[in-house]
């Protein structure tokens, strides 16, 4: 399905951000890149967006090249969520129809619109589809980046810190609603998420990604003291309930004194 | 669904009313004006009926002038609607990219240097017959403004077409344009002087049927080509990052509108002087009235653009008491109180325009 290999990029030829990346995703996973920040992972995800121009490796969707290939023949395959969720002043479904870009060449036609409707209901935004996308609450802006993202069609959607600005149950929510998409329709999901609870609830596959390599990856068996610390530089305990785990961080002050 | 129906009738008939007025005012536009004439006699002159002078002033002076109104108002305020979404600054026009500058700057080197024609060397009088050419200014000051959007996009192509760095090149460049234009002046003589200023008065006056048939064309044309493109535009208000993401050639997209944009604001200038303000605030109201879809704001610019210089225009010829005032003036003077306000309700919290 997706397929990231030996993926290197570098903002100035001297430096290199991420360093042979490799990825590989099956339909309906849930892969989830974890890393402090500057990592790599926003870099990571604008390479396989084709928002950079990686210097060498390739990407590849359903054994379809993703580097040398026009950006709408891309974007029916990758779609994107944005970490930080900027609506534009045009009602939500102007907002969702923007998605269909890469099928029509002239404008939006009958089959188009009416996607963008059966994404509006499969959403529940019926009640405001002709809002403003700027008035909306920050949970409220996310759901809509998700429901353009679907009405994409694409096979792999990314999602960068989803729940960066969410509360508890708004979060909850995004949380169902990524699985779902991930296991009933059939989208291959990659993702970055800081809470590291979450992430080891929602993913498949995870990725350690440290000064823009990856260090370790696999499935939840990964998810281990020892791979968090190699990462994060941080000393944690990991506990394990009934399939769920519970990480907790040991500050360094407080370490001291002990 | 219903309200969506609603929404879209009110759109509707507001931009129907636009376009009635517009129409209205063209006509209005047409038989007012400095001479007192009658409005029938005025209407006969207007088809070659009557008085010789009535339909001179008529055919040769009047309806050339306003039809310039009616399409250099729409180019303005289309230009400086897709400046504004490219660039996403509220601020961009003709004058943040230097494009004004450079027209006036060419403009002085046509009339400074050359005396108005090509190649004549100061005023020499004996040849300024063979040599003055009243479109070469026209074309000198449109050759400065187009090399400078291109040397600006150029410029911002090697930094992948970051729109801030256009704006500053922009700022720059007609910065430096404006320093040689008064470098230009510091030397010139009296005559050549006041004809360089006079130039860049904005004025319809010097509107001909030629010139309204070129600039038609080109508001025109480009017109279609944004109105096509509406829906892309529309992607690009939610940011570089997602507009790149559904598909769209960004730095490629940004470069042609910019340059089309350029080339009409280009093309009005060079011919009719500058006429300032009309690029920010048409934009500004049809956003106010339509909200961003540019499926509306794109007529909506066009028919308030044309609103706009027709009434500047009308009131340019009734106020001067028997002299046309240029019309540059007018906007300017309407304009620059309207852009502080939009700047100041902006301070005080809530929608931006």
């Amino acid at each position: 399905m997706l397929k990231v290999e030996n993926l290197t990029f570098g903002y100035s030829k001297k430096q290199t951000t991420i360093k042979d990346v490799a990825i590989s995703l099956d339909k309906g996973d849930i892969g989830v890149v974890l890393g402090p920040n500057g990592a790599g992972k926003s870099t990571l995800f604008k390479n396989v967006l084709g928002l950079l121009k990686p210097q060498s490796g390739s990407i590849s969707v359903d054994n379809q090249d993703m580097i040398n290939i026009s950006p709408k023949e891309r974007a029916k395959n990758i779609a994107y969520v944005s970490q930080n969720v900027e609506m534009p002043m045009l009602s939500v479904y102007e907002t969702i129809l923007m998605s269909r870009i890469p099928y029509y060449s002239f404008g939006p036609t009958k089959k188009d619109r009416e996607i963008v409707f059966k994404t509006i209901r499969d959403f529940g935004l019926e009640h405001f589809m002709n809002k403003m996308a700027t008035n909306l609450s920050g949970g409220e802006k996310q759901i809509v980046a998700i429901a353009r993202a679907m009405a994409q069609e694409p096979k792999v959607i990314i999602f960068d810190e989803p729940t960066s600005n969410l509360d508890i149950s708004r979060e909850l929510l995004l949380q169902e609603r990524i699985t779902k998409i991930a296991k009933e329709k059939g989208v291959t999901v990659l993702m970055a998420i800081h809470d590291l609870n979450l992430a080891y609830d929602m993913g498949d596959k995870f990725f350690f990604l440290k000064d823009g390599e990856v260090v370790a990856q696999g499935g939840k068996e990964v998810f281990n003291e020892e791979n968090i610390k190699m990462t994060f530089n941080r000393e944690c305990q990991i506990k394990k309930i009934d399939e769920q785990i519970y990480i907790k961080f040991i500050r360094r002050d407080k370490n001291e004194k002990n | 669904m219903t309200e969506q129906i609603k929404k879209k009738k009110q759109n509707i008939i507001i931009l129907c009313s636009m376009a009635i007025a517009v129409v209205l005012l063209f006509f209005v536009s047409l038989f007012v004006g400095s001479s007192s004439m009658k409005f029938k006699d005025a209407f006969y002159a207007l088809f070659g009926q009557g008085q010789n002078n009535y339909i001179i002033i008529m055919q040769k002076i009047r309806l050339p002038r306003v039809i310039a109104a009616l399409f250099v108002g729409a180019g303005l305020a289309i230009s400086g609607l897709i400046m504004q979404t490219t660039l996403s600054n509220e601020m961009a026009s003709p004058s943040t990219l230097g494009v004004s500058n450079a027209a006036t700057f060419g403009a002085n080197v046509s009339i400074i240097g050359f005396a108005g024609g090509f190649l004549t060397t100061g005023n020499n009088l004996t040849n300024y017959f063979t040599t003055s050419n009243v479109y070469a200014t026209s074309l000198v000051a449109f050759i400065f403004a187009f090399v400078s959007i291109l040397l600006i996009l150029g410029l911002s192509k090697l930094r992948a077409m970051n729109k801030s760095t256009v704006v500053l090149a922009g700022i720059a460049m007609g910065t430096m344009w404006t320093a040689l234009t008064s470098l230009m002046q510091f030397y010139a003589t009296d005559v050549s002087l006041s004809a360089a200023v006079i130039w860049s008065f904005g004025d319809l006056s010097r509107a001909t049927y030629k010139i309204d048939l070129i600039i038609a064309i080109v508001v025109v044309l480009s017109s279609v080509m944004f109105g096509i493109f509406s829906n892309k535009y529309n992607a690009v208000l939610s940011g570089d990052d997602m507009a790149k993401s559904v598909g769209i050639r960004l730095e490629s997209f940004r470069f042609i509108s910019l340059l089309v944009a350029s080339l009409i604001t280009a093309i009005c200038i060079a011919n009719l002087g500058i006429i300032g303000f009309v690029g920010i605030v048409c934009p500004h109201i049809a956003k106010r009235i339509f909200g961003h879809d540019h499926k509306l704001t794109i007529p909506g610019s066009i028919l308030i653009g044309a609103i706009l210089l027709l009434l500047s225009d009308t009131l340019a010829r009734t106020i001067g008491n028997g002299t046309a005032i240029p019309v540059g003036i007018i906007t300017s003077l309407v304009g620059a109180p309207f852009f502080i306000y939009i700047i100041f309700r902006k301070k005080r919290g809530g929608e931006i325009a």
